[in-house]
């Protein structure tokens, strides 16, 4: 499908930090990109390298590559409303399944 | 107990005036800060930390916060550092943590830098680096909003750096140059050793300073030594301890004039700085003229710096008094460089003298005039000036005869003698002396280091031929004042006048 959503989630595993992100991570996604969303995730400790090529300084740092253009956000994703924007997922439940660059 | 001694152990950064002010380098297997306000050249020192260090076979990491890894290749490729030839051979890399102008970065929740410290580590195991840059750990207060977390996640990196037993570098920005350490507190983050880098405006003129401010458990030079960033990166001019070393000789050699050796004694000594101190026309040119002649037909090296006249100017004027100075000079015997003193500061010039004087390699230096150079600079980077070039001519085991320009015509000083005088071993005064209505000149042997030396005041005549020493002005009194009154005494009278106070 041309417009799912590509997510990267670097975090140090086992962490209270990747828990918490994962977690709150899945569980927005699960609400409105249920089907639409590949989700990888990297341990920075196991693959510094893939830290390195995506300029990762922070743990917990979702990379959204797709859609474009591509947005970083850092923390645990504890502030849901920050992520909602950050993913470009504003609207209601409803809206959930519309390309958010139509908008 | 071994961690107390490893502390005090150094490690060369390769840059040689810095080593010596740090009494051997930087605290080794520490995190120094390095802290200066915008343009102090704190990247440079920093990449040349790195980059000295491969020529030390000790490989360097560079973590850039700021500056892209691309455009720190192309800027340090000025100073003659090939980084991406570097990396090709895994002697440097660079860890980039710049922002990525693309992408949009948000915060959304607490956060950590453990992914930068694991790209730090990975970067150091993969190379074997020794060496550590992080440049500029500011940024990361612009890049991420929330300073404490900032603040203690650096202090994190500090752990890290430690535990990997690197010797680092970390950039901080400054507001002033004479105020707080660094902008966000960052003394806090590594208190242990702090280098500041200044630039500051004086009299109208840049004047560039390093300060090791502290070196936790170590000692190390106090206070601070002007700087230079040449084309071969930061040089360090390290004024007091070169001030520490200097030898002396009894070995004599020839001013170039059999009546002036005579005068000091049996000529010049060889390590020794001698001023010649004259208003214009006195015959200071010609001072150095001879004293390269001299030089040259004793088999010596011979090389002059003219920052008051041409090469042309100079040349004519050695031919007027017999000397074919093209010709030495085509010889290798003799090496004269001219330029305006305005060209470049007067770090630069010392800088650029001093290697001068490496490569070529003279038995003798004369500078023509130091008073030229002297309109170029503060009073006190002229200082530092004349301390630093003396105390390397006479480390080199050479005779150095510097030229002072007066500004009034009888007697008086210049500026220049009030700040070099102690510094020089001989000086020697070329004076006006009005007799008669009519100009002559005088010389006398102000001060001769170590030797007894004649303590008249003689005419000194010059001609098609040179220089010539007559008899004493005997009958006149206040030359070196600037103020001659003849005397009207019988030349019997004046005999038994001198007679009553013999000379030592």
């Amino acid at each position: 499908m041309a417009n799912r959503y590509q997510l990267e989630l670097f975090v140090v595993a086992h962490s209270t930090k990747a828990q918490r992100a994962e977690h709150n991570l899945r569980r927005l996604c699960d609400a409105k990109l249920a089907g639409q969303y590949d989700l990888r995730i990297t341990d920075v400790l196991e693959d510094a390298d893939a830290a390195e090529a995506a300029n990762i300084v922070a743990t917990p740092s979702l990379v959204r590559r797709a859609p474009l253009p591509v947005r970083v956000v850092v923390g645990d994703l504890s502030r849901r409303d920050t992520l909602i924007y950050a993913l470009g997922l504003e609207g209601d439940e409803s809206d959930a399944d519309r390309n958010p660059n139509d908008e | 107990m071994n961690d107390v001694r490893r502390s005090m152990e150094k490690l060369s950064t390769g840059m040689a005036g810095f080593d010596t002010i740090g009494f051997g380098g930087l605290p080794k297997g520490r995190s120094t800060l390095l802290s200066g306000t915008a343009g102090s050249a704190k990247t440079v020192f920093a990449m040349q930390f790195l980059v000295k260090g491969t020529e030390l076979g000790e490989n360097g990491v560079f973590v850039t916060f700021e500056e892209t890894p691309a455009d720190l290749r192309r800027n340090m490729l000025s100073f003659g550092w090939d980084c991406a030839r570097l990396e090709e051979e895994h002697r440097l890399a660079f860890v980039d943590a710049s922002p990525r102008p693309e992408e949009e970065r948000i915060e959304a929740g607490a956060f950590d830098f453990a992914a930068l410290v694991a790209r730090i580590e990975a970067c150091v195991r993969r190379t074997g680096a020794r060496r550590v840059v992080l440049d500029s750990i500011g940024a990361m207060f612009s890049q991420f909003k929330d300073p404490a977390a900032v603040r203690r996640e650096l202090y994190r990196i500090s752990a890290a750096l430690k535990k990997l037993d690197v010797t680092a570098i970390v950039t901080s920005e400054r507001t002033e140059d004479y105020g707080a350490i660094s902008r966000h507190g960052m003394e806090e983050f590594v208190a242990d050793n702090v280098v500041l880098l200044r630039n500051t405006l004086e009299e109208e003129k840049r004047r560039r300073t390093i300060e090791i401010l502290k070196f936790r458990g170590t000692d190390h030079q106090k206070g601070e030594y002007p700087f230079v960033v040449s084309d071969e990166g930061v040089v360090v001019i390290p004024l007091s301890s070169i001030q520490l070393r200097q030898k002396s000789t009894t070995l004599r050699i020839a001013s170039g004039s059999d009546e002036l050796d005579a005068m000091c004694g049996g000529g010049f000594f060889r390590d020794s700085i001698i001023l010649v101190s004259g208003a214009t026309g006195t015959g200071k040119t010609l001072m150095v003229t001879a004293f390269m002649a001299g030089g040259i037909a004793k088999g010596e090296r011979c090389l002059a710096f003219c920052f008051e006249e041409s090469r042309q100017q100079f040349f004519r004027n050695a031919a007027g008094w017999g000397f074919d100075f093209e010709q030495l000079e085509r010889d290798g015997k003799l090496k004269v460089v001219t330029d305006y003193p305005e060209i470049m500061p007067l770090e630069n010039h010392l800088i650029r003298m001093k290697r001068i004087i490496e490569e070529f390699k003279p038995d003798r230096v004369a500078i023509d005039s130091l008073s030229a150079l002297e309109r170029n600079s503060t009073t006190r980077s002229f200082r530092e000036f004349v301390i630093s070039l003396t105390a390397f001519v006479k480390d080199q085991e050479m005779a150095g005869l510097f030229t002072s320009t007066t500004p009034s015509l009888l007697g008086g000083t210049s500026v220049t003698e009030a700040h070099i005088s102690s510094i020089c071993d001989s000086i020697i005064l070329l004076r006006y002396v009005e007799v008669y209505g009519e100009m002559r000149r005088a010389l006398t042997v102000l001060k001769m280091r170590g030797s007894a030396h004649d303590k008249e005041i003689r005419e000194f005549n010059i001609d098609g031929s040179g220089m010539h020493l007559g008899k004493a002005f005997r009958n006149v009194t206040g030359i070196l004042a600037g103020n001659p009154t003849q005397l009207a005494m019988a030349p019997e009278e004046l005999d038994r006048f001198h007679e009553m106070f013999p000379h030592d």
